[in-house]
C-alpha cells in the first residue's frame, strides 16, 4: 500500500471535466439551465463527499461554505436567467449576489492555505480579521450599489441592461485575483514537502487553467464569456468553480490536506482491524478536534488523553495480529500492552503500578478480554491509583489465569456499570471456565479475571476457541469470497496501524517530555494522518489496481519512489525522535521489500528510544551470496542480556518470514538485528558477509 | 592471598562494576559472578567464597536477604556484604539481624565499594547511619513513625485493613487511623495510591 499517491477513487474533477462538456452540450440542444443544474449537483455531492472524510474539522468546514457559497453562486445565476425579469431591482440584486461568494471564497481559500499543517489559530485569526473586515465592507458597497452606483453603473438599453465598471469595481477584480494568488502561492510553497512535490503538478494543472479561463474571460472577452461558432464555452461562474473547487480536491488528491478514500475492499478491512476499538476511535476523533484550538495546558491535557487512546488502539489490535497459529499469547504480551498504557496513564497523574508472576502461553481471546477489561477501568475518570497483578501458573496439567486490577475512582457505579453481567464472552465461560468479579474494600475496587483451564483443550474445545479468536479478527471480511489477497492486506493493514500508532505515540511521549524538542505543527500533522487512515483506509494493493495502473511494472515504479520517500520520512522522525540514522550501504530497491525495510527501521529505532540509551542507529545494507542482508544496529553499550521478541520484532518477523527470508536477533557483543532477504534481481553479489563483529571492526 | 569474592546481581551494569572494582584490586579476586542468589547458594554448597557481594532485589527466585541467611547457616565463615539501591526502611535492621557483616547503598556510596569490601574483611562491620530519605508525595520518609511503617508494609503487601490489624495485634480503627495520617502527610488521594507509591518509590518492597 501507498500512502503518498494520488487517490483515484475521487472522481470530482472527471466530473467537473465532465460538466463542462455538457455545458456546451446543453446549449446545442437549449436547455442550458440543465448545466446549473449539474453543477449544484456536483457541488453539493462534493461537500457531502468531505464528511468523515477530513478529520481536521477547522479545514473541512471552510471547505463546506466555500463549496455553500458556490451553490449560492449557481442558484443566483438560475434566478437571473430564469426567474427575475430582466431589468428588476430584484433582477440586480442577485447579480450583485454574485459577488458574495466573490469576496468570500478567495478569502477561504487564503485562510484554508494558512490553516494546512499549522495550528497558529490565533495568529491567522488576527491576520485574516483585517481581511474579512474589508470583505463585509465591500460586499455592504456592492450590495447597496444602487445607492450610489460606486461599483457598477447600471442603465437599461433597448430592454436590456448593461453595465459599467466603476474605479471601484477594480478593487473586486484585484481583491479575488491576489487573494486566489496568494492562496495558490501558499499552497505551492507547503507542496514543497518531498511526499507532496512530485504531485505538485495537479494543482498547479489546475489551478493554471482555472486562472488562464479568468483572464480569458476579463481580459479578452471583456467580461464576457468566451465563444465559438456562437456556443458559449464558459461562464465566470464555472471558473469560480473551477478555481475553489480545483484547487482544494487537487490537494485532497495528493494528500496535502490529510484525508483517505473509500473502497468497498478497504471498508470491510477497516472495519475487521478497527471495528473492537471503535469507541476508543470515535473518542479520539473528538478529542483531536479540541486540541486544534486548546492552551498549552487544556493541549496537554488532551494529549496524553489521546496517547492513552492510541497507546489501547494500538496494543489491541496488535494483540490480535500477534496471536499465533495456535491462538496463544504469551503473558509477557498482556504485560507490554499493560506497561505501555501506565506510561500514559501515569502522566495523566494516576499512581500505578504492575506485579506479573509466571510466563506460560494463554489463550489469545483470555489474553485480550483481560486487556479490555483492564481499558474498561482505567477509562473510568477520577482514577488516582491503580495496581494490576497478573498471575499465570501450570500445575497438575492444568493452566490458571489471574489478573487482580485494584483501582479507587471516584464513581465505582460506573466501573460496575462497565464490567456488567454478561460482559465476558460466552467462549471464555465455557470453554476455559473464566469468570469476573468485582468487589469493594477499604475504599478499593477489586477486579478479578481468572480462569483454569487443561493445558491441552480437546480438539472440538481447541477449534472453538479458534473460531471465537478468528471471528474476531476477520469479523468485516466475511463474505468476501474470491478476494484471496485480503486476509495478507488485512496482516498489512493491522501492521501499519501498529506502526503509525507507535510513530505518532513516542512522538506525543517526547513532545510531552521535553517539549522543545519536537514541532507541535509536525506532532499534528502526524496524529492527523495516523487518524486520517484509521478513519478510512488508504488504497491498498489489489490485483484491480494493478491493472488499472497499468500493470505491475508501472505499479512497482510508484512503489518504489514512494517508498524511498517514506525511508526518508521515517529517518526524519526518528531524528525528532531524538535518534540519527546511519545508513552504509544501498538498501535493496526491489517494491517488495520496502514495506520490510520500513518497519525495520521503525521497529529498530522504537526499540532505541524506549529500551536503550543508544542515540544512533546504524542501518547497513549489503547484498551477499546469502541474499541480501539487513544489519541493523545502534552505539548503545555493551551486550543485550535478555532479547525479548515481542509486538514490532514480532510483526516484522511475520512479514520477513512472508517473504522467504529470516530474521536472526544477537545481543552480543551487542545487540543486532540481523535481516536476510532473498536476492531475486539475479545479479552478481559480493563475497563478503555482514556480520556484527565486522561491522564493529569495521565502524 | 587475595581474598575470593562471589558478586551476585541481576543487574548487568551493577554486576560490572562490582566485577571490575574486585578486578582492579590486588586485595581480592573474582570467584564467580551469579545473576541470581539461588545459584549463589547453589555454587556455595560445593565452593567456598571469603566474601559474598550480593545484591537484595532480583527478578528471579528468592531475595538476596533470603539467601543471606542460608549463606550464614551454609557457610558461617563467609562474610556478606549487601548492597541495594531501594532505600526500604527494614533492610537494615533484616540484616543485622541476619548477622550480614555489612551493608551498602549503590545509589549514595558514602564510602568506595572496595573500602567497604577492605574493611569487612578486616573485621569491621559497616551498615550506613540511617536509610536514605524518600520523597513520598508531600512528605519524607524520615516523617513516618515505625508503626506507621509497619502499617504501610502491609498495606503494600495487599492486606485489608481487618488483616492489618490483626497481624499487628491492634484494632482495625487504628489501623484506619494510621493511613489517614500517612494519607495527610502525604496529600494522596487515597489508600490505594499511598500503597502503589510507597512500592513504586521503593520505600516498601514486599518479599516475594
Amino acid at each position: 500500500m501507498v500512502r503518498n499517491r494520488l487517490k483515484t477513487d475521487r472522481i470530482l474533477l472527471i466530473w467537473l471535466l465532465a460538466t463542462f462538456v455538457w455545458n456546451l452540450i446543453s446549449q446545442v440542444i437549449h436547455v442550458g439551465y440543465l448545466a446549473t443544474i449539474s453543477y449544484g449537483l456536483l457541488i453539493l455531492c462534493w461537500i457531502r463527499s468531505l464528511h468523515g472524510e477530513i478529520p481536521d474539522r477547522h479545514v473541512r468546514h471552510r471547505l463546506e461554505i466555500g463549496g455553500g457559497l458556490l451553490i449560492l453562486l449557481f442558484v443566483l445565476r438560475f434566478l437571473r436567467w430564469t426567474v427575475t425579469p430582466e431589468g428588476s431591482v430584484w433582477d440586480r440584486l442577485c447579480w450583485y449576489g454574485y459577488y458574495i461568494p466573490i469576496l468570500v471564497t478567495p478569502l477561504l481559500s487564503l485562510s484554508l492555505s494558512l490553516a494546512i499543517g499549522s495550528r497558529k489559530r490565533e495568529a491567522q485569526r488576527r491576520f485574516l480579521f483585517p481581511f474579512w473586515v474589508a470583505c463585509i465592507l465591500l460586499m455592504v458597497l456592492v450590495l447597496t450599489n444602487d445607492l450610489h452606483s460606486l461599483v457598477l453603473k447600471m442603465r437599461i438599453e433597448d430592454g436590456s441592461v448593461h453595465s459599467s465598471a466603476q474605479p471601484l469595481y477594480y478593487v473586486y477584480i484585484l481583491w479575488y485575483f491576489g487573494l486566489i494568488l496568494a492562496s495558490f502561492i501558499l499552497m505551492l510553497y507547503k507542496c514543497r514537502l518531498s511526499e507532496f512535490r512530485r504531485f505538485l503538478w495537479l494543482p498547479a494543472l489546475v489551478e493554471s487553467i482555472a486562472l488562464v479561463g479568468w483572464f480569458v474571460y476579463y481580459a479578452v472577452c471583456l467580461g464576457s464569456s468566451p465563444r465559438i461558432g456562437g456556443i458559449s464555452l464558459y461562464n465566470i461562474q464555472e471558473v469560480f468553480t473551477l478555481i475553489f473547487l480545483g484547487l482544494w480536491e487537487s490537494c485532497i488528491l495528493i494528500g496535502l490536506i490529510p484525508s483517505a478514500s473509500l473502497s468497498r475492499e478497504r471498508e470491510w478491512i477497516r472495519e475487521g482491524v478497527l471495528r473492537t476499538v471503535d469507541a476508543e476511535l470515535s473518542e479520539l476523533n473528538i478529542l483531536f478536534d479540541r486540541m486544534w484550538d486548546a492552551d498549552e495546558p487544556a493541549f496537554r491535557e488532551q494529549l496524553i488523553r489521546a496517547g492513552c487512546l492510541g497507546a489501547f488502539i494500538k496494543r489491541r489490535a496488535n494483540l490480535e495480529l500477534i496471536a499465533d497459529e495456535r491462538g496463544t499469547l504469551n503473558m509477557t504480551e498482556l504485560s507490554l500492552a499493560i506497561r505501555e498504557s501506565f506510561d500514559y496513564y501515569s502522566l495523566a497523574g494516576v499512581s500505578v503500578g504492575y506485579e506479573e508472576t509466571g510466563n506460560a502461553e494463554i489463550p489469545a481471546l483470555l489474553l485480550i478480554s483481560a486487556y479490555e477489561l483492564f481499558e474498561a477501568v482505567m477509562e473510568q475518570t477520577g482514577l488516582s491509583a491503580c495496581y494490576v497483578r497478573v498471575q499465570s501458573s501450570q500445575e497438575e496439567e492444568r493452566t490458571g489465569f489471574r489478573m487482580v486490577i485494584e483501582a479507587d475512582p471516584r464513581k465505582k457505579d460506573r466501573i460496575r456499570d462497565a464490567v456488567k453481567a454478561g460482559w465476558i464472552r460466552r467462549e471464555l465461560l465455557e470453554l476455559l471456565g473464566a469468570a469476573v468479579t468485582i468487589g469493594e474494600q477499604d475504599d478499593t475496587m477489586h477486579l478479578e479475571l481468572a480462569a483454569s483451564y487443561p493445558q491441552k483443550l480437546g480438539p472440538v474445545e481447541a477449534i472453538r476457541l479458534s473460531r471465537a479468536t478468528v471471528a474476531e479478527k476477520t469479523r468485516g471480511l466475511s463474505g468476501l469470497t474470491g478476494f484471496l489477497s485480503l486476509e495478507q492486506e488485512a496482516l498489512a493493514e493491522k501492521i501499519r496501524i501498529h506502526d503509525s500508532l507507535g510513530r505518532s505515540l513516542l512522538m506525543t511521549r517526547r513532545y510531552l517530555e521535553c517539549p522543545g524538542e519536537v514541532d507541535r505543527d509536525d506532532l499534528f500533522i502526524e496524529w492527523s494522518r495516523v487518524l486520517a487512515q484509521m478513519n478510512r483506509e488508504t488504497a491498498p494493493l489489489s490485483h484491480s489496481s494493478y491493472e488499472s495502473a497499468g500493470g505491475w511494472e508501472h505499479e512497482a515504479k510508484e512503489l518504489q519512489a514512494a517508498y524511498t520517500e517514506r525511508n526518508e520520512r521515517c529517518i526524519r522522525q526518528a531524528t525528532a525522535l531524538g535518534v540519527t540514522v546511519e545508513l552504509i550501504g544501498d538498501l535493496p530497491e526491489d517494491p517488495l521489500y520496502q514495506e520490510v525495510i520500513d518497519t525495520a527501521i521503525t521497529a529498530h529505532i522504537t526499540n532505541i528510544r524506549k529500551h536503550t540509551s543508544a542515540s544512533r542507529a546504524v542501518i547497513r545494507a549489503e547484498r551477499t551470496p546469502g541474499g541480501r542482508v539487513l544489519l541493523l544496529t545502534d552505539d548503545g553499550e555493551g551486550p543485550v542480556e535478555k532479547l525479548n521478541e515481542t509486538g514490532g520484532l514480532k510483526n516484522l518477523r511475520a512479514q520477513v518470514e512472508a517473504l522467504g527470508g529470516r530474521m536472526e536477533l544477537e545481543g552480543k557483543p551487542r545487540f543486532a538485528l540481523r535481516l536476510v532477504l532473498p536476492d531475486n534481481s539475479g545479479e552478481k553479489t559480493a563475497e563478503n558477509t555482514i556480520t556484527p563483529a565486522a561491522a564493529e571492526q569495521e565502524g | 592471598m587475595p581474598y575470593s569474592v562471589l558478586v551476585v546481581d541481576d543487574f548487568m551494569m551493577s554486576r560490572q562494576v562490582l566485577e571490575n572494582a574486585v578486578r582492579q584490586s590486588e586485595v581480592f579476586t573474582l570467584a564467580a559472578s551469579f545473576t541470581t542468589a539461588a545459584e549463589a547458594v547453589e555454587y556455595l554448597k560445593d565452593h567456598g567464597a571469603d566474601l559474598v557481594v550480593m545484591d537484595i532485589v532480583m527478578t528471579e527466585g528468592m531475595n538476596g536477604l533470603a539467601a543471606a541467611k542460608r549463606i550464614r547457616e551454609m557457610r558461617p565463615q563467609t562474610k556478606l556484604l549487601i548492597v541495594t539501591s531501594m532505600p526500604e526502611v527494614s533492610y537494615i535492621s533484616r540484616a543485622k539481624q541476619i548477622g550480614v557483616e555489612s551493608f551498602w547503598y549503590k545509589g549514595v556510596q558514602e564510602l568506595p565499594i572496595l573500602d567497604v569490601m577492605t574493611r569487612t574483611m578486616h573485621g569491621e562491620s559497616i551498615y550506613p547511619d540511617s536509610t536514605p530519605v524518600v520523597n513520598l508525595g508531600r512528605a519524607v520518609s524520615t516523617e513516618f513513625t515505625d508503626r506507621e511503617l509497619e502499617v504501610l508494609r502491609e498495606l503494600v503487601d495487599g492486606a485489608s485493613n481487618r488483616e492489618i490489624a490483626d497481624r499487628l495485634g491492634i484494632t482495625e480503627r487504628t489501623v484506619k487511623m494510621h493511613i489517614t495520617n500517612m494519607i495527610e502527610k502525604t496529600g494522596f488521594r487515597s489508600r490505594l495510591e499511598l500503597a502503589v507509591r510507597a512500592r513504586t518509590g521503593g520505600l516498601v518492597i514486599p518479599d516475594e
